[in-house]
């Protein structure tokens, strides 16, 4: 990338890092109304006229739409990466619509909850929407980048019970798998700065899919190792498959690494410690915004914090559509975690 | 007398039937509306009329467009239109092909599987191929056993790290006994009550099939050129 791209990301990147929002106002973002929270992210329409349904896929849209300007002087190896990584939204509406369609639901229902990715779209989801049967979808899906869980979509069809839990943990697996792959593509200093907070998202995802597959789930140490994706910061292979061993989420939590094992102390609720992981991504990916010399780190940490604004934003606005009680809005989203 | 060059302006009210007569009261008291009843716009809104036909019609398209591939190309339709094409119509024939493509659909699947079988049982006869002199009864490894379960397949190269350590949590043994570009072919054993779990693990890992419960290589040999033949001689579209 030449230097004056450079500046040009690193200008770009400074003006859209300081419109986040940091997590010392959640609570006044929970406060504020929801009127002024809907025109907020879609410019000017009001709460009458606003399908909540859409509030998502607008925050996405929008997300995208900076991202695509963000990403277009980069190209080679680096433009691989951040296609790839921005490739997670695409994995909703993958899972969407093989749910649909594996459950039998109306197209139009599963359209509702397709997501459009304009320019960063792999999936025909027009075509794959009108397959008259989950085997023509699955044929269908084999001419799109994402043929290699064909497989074993198939194989969860034809089981009994149709464990679509496992393939949703298939999904993910290949794709951060996917991702870890890119990243050693880089130069050496991209990949060092890039690495750590990229380890930093694994040790989040390791940790919560662990307690999920052995405490929510039941799956055996084997299965649900295996089912863990490349390995994090501080969580290594060794640790992971110490961990897999244990019986009970306090025996976990004991034996994480530092700070880890503070971090989420006496924590029990799969949320809290969801919530506290992803503040602790957050202040990492912070730090890399603010101060890493790389600036594909800098994008790739924008982008993480603006997934979880997304995500924020969408909590505390259906919340409020539904008049859940603000405190119970704030402890969902996180904004109590200190 | 009207100077003809009076300028009108045209709006058009919409609203539901049910209200025209009091709202034409209502403006007819402003004295400044000329109020036209067209019959050309009668029930418009009622409901949108061409929209059911042209969802059902597009649905009754895209069938007959994936129906049609499965035609002779010399395929010609025998009956012309002669007269206005009713929704009836349009959904019975939407029906008739979607039962049409589901037969088809299915017989597609058949295919595939059919021929990812084929290419299984042909990756495997040809790693095999090294082992030719060697009369083993490879059955045997497949068949239920009272203590122990013996798996036998394929898995992507990039997989075998990952299943090794998986396994070594599980107390069970892995082998690799033969490697290609980016396939290891794997012998495991384990414990038969944690065979269902290792078998989640080795699906997972995108395992094949487990070897063939044929008796000898001579058989293994045998028995994927009569499958092969018998595959190759039907035809594919056969529908």
């Amino acid at each position: 990338m030449i230097q004056g791209h450079k500046s040009y990301i690193s200008t770009r990147l400074s003006i859209l890092a300081d419109r986040l929002i940091g997590p010392g106002n959640y609570a006044a973002i929970v406060e504020e109304n929801l009127d002024s929270l809907i025109r907020r992210v879609t410019d000017g329409t009001t709460a009458d006229d606003f399908d909540p349904g859409r509030v998502q896929s607008n925050l996405i849209s929008q997300a995208l739409r900076d991202f695509n300007m963000l990403f277009r002087p980069f190209n080679g190896n680096e433009k691989a990466f951040l296609n790839f990584a921005v490739h997670w939204y695409e994995l909703s509406n993958l899972k969407a619509l093989i749910r649909g369609k594996f459950t039998g639901s109306s197209d139009a229902d599963i359209k509702k909850e397709l997501i459009d990715l304009e320019s960063f779209n792999q999936l025909p989801l027009d075509t794959l929407l009108e397959a008259d049967d989950p085997n023509e979808m699955m044929r269908l899906l084999e001419q799109t980048p994402y043929s290699s869980i064909v497989r074993q979509a198939r194989e969860i069809y034809h089981a009994e019970g149709q464990n679509l839990f496992a393939l949703d943990a298939t999904i993910d697996r290949e794709f951060f798998t996917g991702l870890s792959q890119r990243v050693r593509f880089l130069d050496n200093e991209d990949r060092q700065q890039l690495g750590a907070l990229f380890g930093t998202l694994m040790d989040r995802f390791n940790i919560l899919w662990l307690i999920r597959y052995r405490f929510s789930y039941g799956l055996s140490p084997a299965k649900s190792f295996f089912l863990l994706s490349t390995t994090g910061r501080k969580l290594h292979t060794d640790n992971l498959m110490r961990l897999a061993k244990l019986e009970s989420i306090d025996d976990l939590i004991n034996q994480l690494p530092s700070p880890l094992d503070e971090l989420l102390a006496n924590q029990q609720s799969l949320i809290q410690i969801e919530n506290i992981m992803e503040r602790y991504v957050n202040e990492s990916a912070s730090n890399a915004l603010k101060y890493s010399p790389s600036v594909i780190t800098r994008l790739f940490a924008y982008i993480l914090l603006r997934e979880s604004e997304v995500q924020l934003l969408h909590a505390v606005i259906k919340g409020k559509s539904l008049n859940f009680d603000e405190q119970l809005i704030l402890e969902a989203t996180g904004g109590n975690v200190h | 007398m009207i100077d003809l060059s009076v300028r009108m302006q045209h709006l058009t009210l919409s609203m539901i039937k049910e209200d025209a007569a009091a709202a034409a009261i209502e403006l007819a008291k402003l004295e400044a509306v000329h109020l036209i009843e067209s019959e050309h716009f009668n029930d418009l809104l009622d409901e949108k009329p061409g929209h059911a036909f042209q969802q059902r019609f597009q649905s009754l398209n895209r069938r007959f467009q994936k129906i049609s591939q499965y035609l002779p190309d010399n395929w010609q339709a025998e009956a012309k239109l002669k007269e206005q094409l009713s929704l009836k119509t349009v959904e019975e024939a939407d029906h008739e092909c979607r039962k049409i493509w589901s037969t088809l659909s299915l017989l597609e699947e058949e295919i595939r599987a059919a021929k990812e079988k084929i290419n299984i049982k042909r990756q495997l006869a040809g790693s095999l191929s090294r082992f030719e002199n060697l009369d083993i009864d490879l059955g045997k490894l497949s068949r239920s056993n009272q203590f122990i379960k013996v798996f036998n397949g394929t898995i992507p190269s990039i997989e075998l790290n990952q299943i090794k350590r998986a396994l070594s949590l599980a107390e069970s043994a892995i082998d690799v006994f033969y490697q290609s570009d980016n396939h290891d072919y794997i012998t495991v054993i384990t414990d038969i009550d944690q065979q269902n779990d290792i078998l989640e693990i080795l699906k997972s890992a995108s395992l094949p099939t487990a070897c063939p419960a044929k008796a000898t290589w001579s058989e293994l040999k045998a028995g994927y050129l009569m499958d092969n033949n018998r595959r190759l001689t039907q035809p594919c579209r056969q529908t």
